[in-house]
């Protein structure tokens, strides 16, 4: 029991479970001799597991094996509480969400401690905790940090108030920002054709980086969709590096650096501590919502449980203004409507979507077809108005059925143009409708 | 885990006690290690008893050749009196500069009472584990917390070697330390 008369479990001590201090494993062989060692971290499972990461087929292993029975003395990296648990193996898993919730965490602290060539995750062994006892210590006082559960309780009310999508994505940042301090964010939705995610939203950055992509499994982010699980990690290892990872899978695919059809990534350059929060509807990744910073260990299992508030309220959010855009009626008034500025020369290349707006690339895939059908009709009848729903039912776009996010190329195509100043722009024109504003005639070209 | 500014690798301890002429378990560089004033951590097991872990405050050696580990009482009843049924005890010795980590394992183990040259020596040992701990970046006041000994409360175990393992991070990690 706590001396508050509380009792002692795991949840109340996860500042423990973060690998910021080594914890002490002991363990017995079947003849009961001891044996102890030092190790880089205990993760929390739930409320009545732990995890420990298996690294080598050591004495430790081959005692867990035997006799199921260790204990482990953790301490709190802040205040120096320490505690002892007494747990059970249970089993060890090789791959999925908590393996790859386990191998970040520990390149994170293996790049952290220089020990890159020796720490590598070959399992993850699971415990049943028997036990949790208080082991006496002087404790220093908390530092009082940010207050998560109003944090994401105020962010939760300003970004329901949204009545956009866009709005919705720049008002989760905004309150990340004013609730949470995370000065460093962007949202990313899941494109499940193609296997990537791309960027509608971004803050804290000198290039917002909107349409810039990662792929299913590369980095944080890529591993939280790939997973459908948080991701966290104190201290950037270069496996997790997007700059990395993107020139590799180029360089591995004999491919150039892909040159001025890749909008850059706009992370960090030297970023310290990342977390990807999963945003999850009907348990399919649908984006991910995503915060770096460049000091080390900013988010722990606290700010995950927070951030998971606002990624869940995000969610159902952006399922909320889809159905409203879609109970709109389909109007598709024309207004012959020629802009008279300088003739906009697009070039259109039907492989892939690209479009480029002059010599300049603007957008692919989807987004990039949404922009050729429209701007093929405006050219050829001067139609400007548009709705979500025809583009939805329209077969050249071939937009799947399930979970497919059209309203989410709709923001990246509008802030792609915006960001451009290709002369061109989308602008909402009330629920599921837009209209398309170009500031001269349009040249077209299919190649 | 912080960084260490000057890692070692097992080779080097490896390499060390083949080169050494001594039928000992622990040579006079591993006495000199071992009592340098670094991280103790400790398990206690014996035949039907669970393993328990804990964390050492120092160790002397004895001139009989046994260690003296010292520890906390409070805390540490439970593991105590496995001690006093004949449970064995293992320690790991580890420098947090350079990760050069030794571990020490002796099935004859005894509770004994901490003279004050143990007590002064104990609370000097820590002060040196405080003192590396803030060389790799630890905030001082955690250092000085987790380093704090309360001497009025230590108690000893005096235990015989019976092998010496070391423990260093890296390729071999766990060899057996012997000629």
């Amino acid at each position: 029991m706590m001396p508050d008369g509380l009792p002692l479990s795991l949840p109340l001590i996860r500042n423990c479970l973060e690998g910021i201090v080594p914890s002490v494993l002991a363990t017995a062989d079947p003849a009961g001799m001891p044996n102890v060692s030092m190790i880089s971290h205990v993760q929390y499972v739930d409320p009545e597991h732990v995890a420990l990461s298996y690294q080598f087929f050591n004495k430790t292993r081959r005692n867990l094996l035997a006799t199921r029975l260790a204990s482990v003395a953790v301490v709190d990296p802040d205040t120096d509480a320490q505690y002892r648990l007494a747990i059970e193996y249970v089993e060890t898993q090789t791959s999925g969400p908590l393996y790859e919730v386990m191998k970040a965490k520990l390149a994170g602290i293996a790049s952290h401690a220089g020990m890159q060539s020796v720490f590598r995750l070959l399992g993850s062994d699971v415990f049943r905790v028997r036990s949790i006892e208080v082991m006496p210590s002087r404790v220093v006082p908390q530092r009082l940090g940010c207050n998560l559960l109003s944090a994401a309780r105020r962010t939760c009310d300003q970004i329901g108030a949204t009545r956009d999508l866009g709005d919705l994505f720049d008002a989760v940042l905004a309150g990340m920002q004013q609730h949470f301090g995370i000065e460093h964010a962007m949202i990313m939705m899941h494109d499940q054709v193609e296997g990537r995610l791309y960027t509608v939203a971004s803050r804290g950055y000198p290039v917002s980086g909107i349409g810039s992509e990662v792929h299913l499994g590369e980095g944080v982010i890529g591993v939280a969709a790939q997973q459908g699980v948080p991701i966290r990690i104190g201290h950037m290892a270069s496996e997790y590096s997007y700059g990395a990872a993107v020139l590799d899978s180029a360089r591995a695919a004999g491919l150039d650096w892909p040159g001025d059809t890749a909008i850059p990534y706009p992370g960090l350059d030297a970023p310290q501590s990342q977390i990807a929060m999963p945003i999850v509807r009907c348990g399919k990744t649908i984006g991910v919502l995503f915060a770096e910073s460049p000091e080390p260990n900013q988010f722990g299992y606290d700010e995950e449980d927070a951030l998971s508030l606002v990624a869940g309220q995000l969610s159902a959010l952006i399922a909320v203004l889809q159905e409203e855009e879609e109970t709109e009626p389909a109007q598709v008034p024309v207004v012959p409507d020629a802009g008279e500025g300088r003739e906009i020369r697009m070039r259109h290349y039907a492989a892939d979507n690209t479009v480029f707006v002059g010599h300049d690339y603007l957008i692919k895939g989807v987004a990039g077809a949404i922009l050729w059908k429209i701007a093929g009709e405006h050219a050829a009848s001067g139609r400007v108005e548009f709705t979500n729903r025809e583009l939805r039912l329209d077969p050249a776009l071939r937009l799947p059925e399930y979970a497919e996010n059209l309203e989410a190329r709709l923001v990246l195509l509008q802030r792609r143009l915006a960001e451009r100043e290709a002369g061109i722009r989308i602008d909402k024109c009330g629920r599921g409708r837009f209209r398309l504003v170009v500031d001269g005639p349009l040249a077209l070209e299919d190649v | 885990m912080p960084r260490a500014p000057e890692p070692l690798t097992p080779e080097f301890d490896i390499a060390a006690r083949q080169a050494a002429q001594d039928d000992g378990v622990l040579t006079p560089d591993l006495e000199d290690h071992i009592q340098s004033g670094i991280s103790v951590v400790i398990g206690v097991a014996g035949p039907g008893m669970a393993p328990v872990a804990t964390v050492g405050c120092g160790c002397r050696v004895l001139p009989n050749g046994r260690l003296r580990i010292l520890l906390m009482r409070a805390g540490n009843e439970t593991l105590l009196d496995m001690v006093a049924r004949g449970a064995g005890i293992a320690a790991t010795f580890s420098r947090p500069i350079n990760h050069r980590s030794i571990q020490v394992k002796g099935m004859l183990a005894d509770i004994a009472e901490p003279t004050p040259d143990d007590r002064a020596l104990a609370a000097r040992q820590h002060d040196g584990l405080r003192r590396d701990l803030i060389g790799i970046n630890y905030p001082p006041a955690f250092a000085a917390a987790y380093c704090a000994v309360n001497e009025a409360d230590l108690v000893a175990v005096d235990m015989t070697p019976d092998a010496a393992f070391v423990q260093t991070p890296g390729p071999n990690a766990g060899a057996e330390l012997k000629r």
